[in-house]
């Protein structure tokens, strides 16, 4: 993405934004909300387009005309999974493979492939999203992200609806089929903790702009600006047992 | 399963359009016409000539651009009406050749006078005339207290009240419309003073009422005539013999006795004009069933083809609604605004296109399911909850599969709603479409409503109601089996 602006009527989402992920990395947006980070992911996805500014993929600048060939090689994660509610888990996970000419047999294999690799009860697959647990939704979510093979996976507060045991829970289920697949990852969180289990890059933003890109490390200890310094400690910590 | 629902629509369909033309006679939405359309069917029955009879296909307009369009070959019309209202600059006194003068080049002809006057007259209670001591038209001017209750045609037309009021200085006075074949009772208990009648209505004498003395001789004559399209001539000769030989046959008091029979007496228009003519009756009215039957068949023809081809058009209409919303705007205040046209005048504005019979009602039926069924394709659209919209953008589908597979599925059952509310809608509204010609549950209402019966008004009412309720059942039925079961399940938590 270069120097890619994004305004919603007065307000600036984005502000002359330029990131590059590199194939095969791991890179956590934080920042709170309304810092432009789930703008970054939409522009990506070619579900918005820049005002200023361009999006490229494999060093071609996307136009309006690739972003169906380019979404299916995307996966794409957000909060409470976006789930079809009128069609099965498997039904879901279905529907783009089949648009694609897979038949019935192939889509299940990689179905239960999948369901395994996230710890997925197979018998799942058949039900309503509106009979699964937020933790299995956001697995079938994932996993209909993950149907198609897809070069990258954006996910967007992925775990954000969930409560704290499940939440940490899929946390290391998560980091590890991050590592076991070594696809290019884009995750969205505004928990420095959470984000910097996922990812040794961090990218910082405030008011539709990059603060600091850099590791853990850097923005805790050469933070770019005070309000590095701000985001950094404002992440709780348990109190210490009194002696 | 789709195939066979075709080929019984095609069934219902088809009588539409097959058979050789049989003389069409139509009548207007009162028993004179009424009897007087039977005279002309049976003595065409009695000439070898085949005819059938459209009934109270509603007032004089409609008869008319009927006649005039080609969508009936005769009717019984009145000379007055005829120099008052349908033809222009023609002497309010001309006589028949004249009028038969004036009305070839229309295509038009005329028979002589059958032999009676109906004028319009102006009648009160005879005790509370007496009472007043009013005889004469003039001495109405004397009482500014009276309510004058009239039909809503003789309010309206030329020569009807707007000329008589100035004749006789009564501008003033209070006026409300009725609905004729209302104003006898309502003028014999009192809630109004004075009413228009006809000269051979039935309950004159049978009410009590005076008729007042026309001094300023304001009404003209009504002599009543047939009037036919000229090329029945040469394709129906034996049929316009048949009824030039009418032609001063029937006197006042015979015409008054023959309304009396089937108003007073609850006897059938086909008896009736029969026992005038002197030959057998032809039993032309079916038995209970089959004419409940037949009805059905009709009502539900309106109400399927209707609601079908809404369907058609509503859907896809919805669904620009939904994308374009500027347009969506613009589609929903037009669909918004059919749906205010009062389904009277919806009915009547589909005659000049459609002419009579099945396809204006069908027509008007088919404007008032669009909006049901448009507002909730968009609102169900549109109701779908931006995320899920997006996810399924975002997983690579073209615009097209995701309407099929996402979009249309999360919406059926709004949808569908909204073509059960159109259906119940068009099964009651349809009961008005026996005004045009097109028969079903209306008839029986509209006939018992003119004869004053409340037997035959509920013949027609009551299954209108059953199948509103059947159609609900099956309705939610429908909803039932497509509603997909995750939505269900969805909508329990």
């Amino acid at each position: 993405m270069e120097h890619a602006s994004k305004r919603y009527g007065a307000v600036r989402a984005l502000d002359d934004v330029s990131l590059a992920f590199a194939s095969g990395s791991t890179t956590a947006l934080i920042g709170s909300s309304g810092s432009g980070k789930s703008t970054v992911l939409r522009l990506l996805l070619g579900l918005e387009w820049p005002d200023q500014g361009c999006v490229k993929a494999d060093g071609r600048v996307l136009d309006r005309g690739d972003v169906l060939a380019l979404r299916r090689r995307v996966g794409y994660v957000t909060q409470d999974g976006g789930l079809f509610p009128h069609l099965t888990a498997l039904g879901n996970l279905a529907l783009l493979p089949r648009h694609l000419g897979w038949d019935a047999e192939r889509i299940r294999r990689r179905a239960q492939e999948l369901a395994a690799l996230t710890h997925l009860p197979s018998g799942v697959l058949e039900r309503y999203p509106a009979e699964l647990s937020g933790g299995q939704r956001q697995r079938v979510a994932l996993i209909r992200g993950l149907m198609m093979d897809p070069d990258a996976l954006l996910l967007d507060e992925p775990l954000g609806a969930l409560d704290p045991i499940v939440r940490h829970e899929l946390q290391d289920e998560l980091k590890a089929i991050f590592d076991e697949l070594g696809k290019t990852v884009i995750v969205v969180t505004h928990d420095l903790a959470e984000a910097a289990w996922f990812a040794t890059r961090l990218v910082l933003m405030r008011s539709g702009r990059v603060v600091q890109d850099g590791g853990f490390d850097d923005l805790r200890d050469r933070p770019a600006s005070p309000f590095v310094t701000h985001f950094v400690e404002a992440q709780r910590r348990l109190p210490e047992r009194r002696p | 399963m789709m195939r066979t629902w075709l080929i019984g629509l095609v069934l219902l369909l088809l009588p539409a359009w097959a058979g050789a033309q049989p003389v069409r006679i139509g009548s207007k939405q009162f028993t004179e016409s009424v009897i007087l359309g039977e005279v002309a069917r049976v003595s065409a029955r009695e000439a070898g000539v085949d005819a059938v009879h459209k009934r109270e296909l509603g007032g004089t307009s409609i008869l008319w651009s009927a006649l005039r369009h080609g969508d009936i070959d005769v009717y019984s019309e009145y000379t007055g009406t005829l120099t008052h209202e349908l033809l222009k600059d023609v002497a309010p006194d001309a006589d028949i050749a004249t009028l038969r003068q004036r009305l070839a080049p229309l295509g038009i002809g005329i028979t002589d006078s059958l032999g009676f006057d109906n004028t319009y007259a102006i009648g009160m209670r005879d005790d509370r005339a007496a009472q007043l001591g009013i005889r004469r038209m003039s001495d109405l001017l004397a009482h500014p207290e009276l309510r004058f209750g009239f039909s809503n045609e003789f309010m309206d037309r030329g020569d009807g009240w707007p000329g008589l009021s100035a004749r006789y200085g009564l501008s003033g006075a209070k006026v409300s419309g009725l609905d004729h074949a209302l104003s006898y009772r309502a003028v014999a208990s009192g809630a109004v003073d004075v009413i228009d009648l006809y000269s051979t209505d039935a309950e004159i004498p049978y009410y009590h009422l005076r008729t007042l003395d026309d001094d300023r001789h304001y009404f003209p004559r009504y002599e009543a005539v047939y009037l036919y399209r000229l090329e029945l001539e040469r394709s129906a000769p034996a049929f316009i013999a048949a009824l030039r030989k009418l032609a001063g046959r029937i006197d006042e008091n015979a015409m008054r006795q023959m309304n009396a029979r089937v108003k007073l007496q609850g006897a059938k228009e086909s008896m009736v004009a029969a026992e005038f003519l002197g030959v057998r009756t032809d039993g032309g009215d079916a038995g209970f069933w089959s004419r409940l039957l037949q009805r059905s068949m009709e009502h539900v023809k309106l109400v399927i083809v209707s609601l079908g081809l809404a369907v058609l058009l509503a859907i896809p209409l919805g669904v620009l609604a939904a994308r374009l919303r500027r347009l969506g705007q613009v589609v929903l205040a037009l669909t918004g605004i059919l749906q205010t046209v009062p389904s009277l005048a919806m009915f009547v504005f589909m005659i000049p296109l459609f002419g009579i019979g099945t396809w204006p009602a069908v027509a008007a039926l088919f404007f008032y399911s669009l909006l049901p069924i448009v507002r909730n394709t968009h609102a169900g659209l549109v109701g779908i909850a931006p995320e899920v919209r997006e996810s399924a953008a975002a997983l690579g589908l073209p615009p097209g599969v995701r309407l099929r597979e996402v979009e249309l599925p999360m919406a059926t059952r709004s949808i569908l709603a909204g073509i059960k509310t159109a259906a119940v809608i068009n099964v009651g509204t349809a009961t008005l479409a026996a005004l045009i010609g097109a028969g079903g549950y209306g008839q029986p209402i509209l006939t018992g409503i003119r004869l004053d019966d409340i037997g035959l008004i509920l013949e027609g009412a009551v299954p209108a109601a059953l199948l509103a309720l059947v159609v609900q059942g099956v309705f939610e039925l429908v909803e039932r089996r497509l509603t997909p079961r995750g939505l269900r399940i969805e909508a329990r938590q």
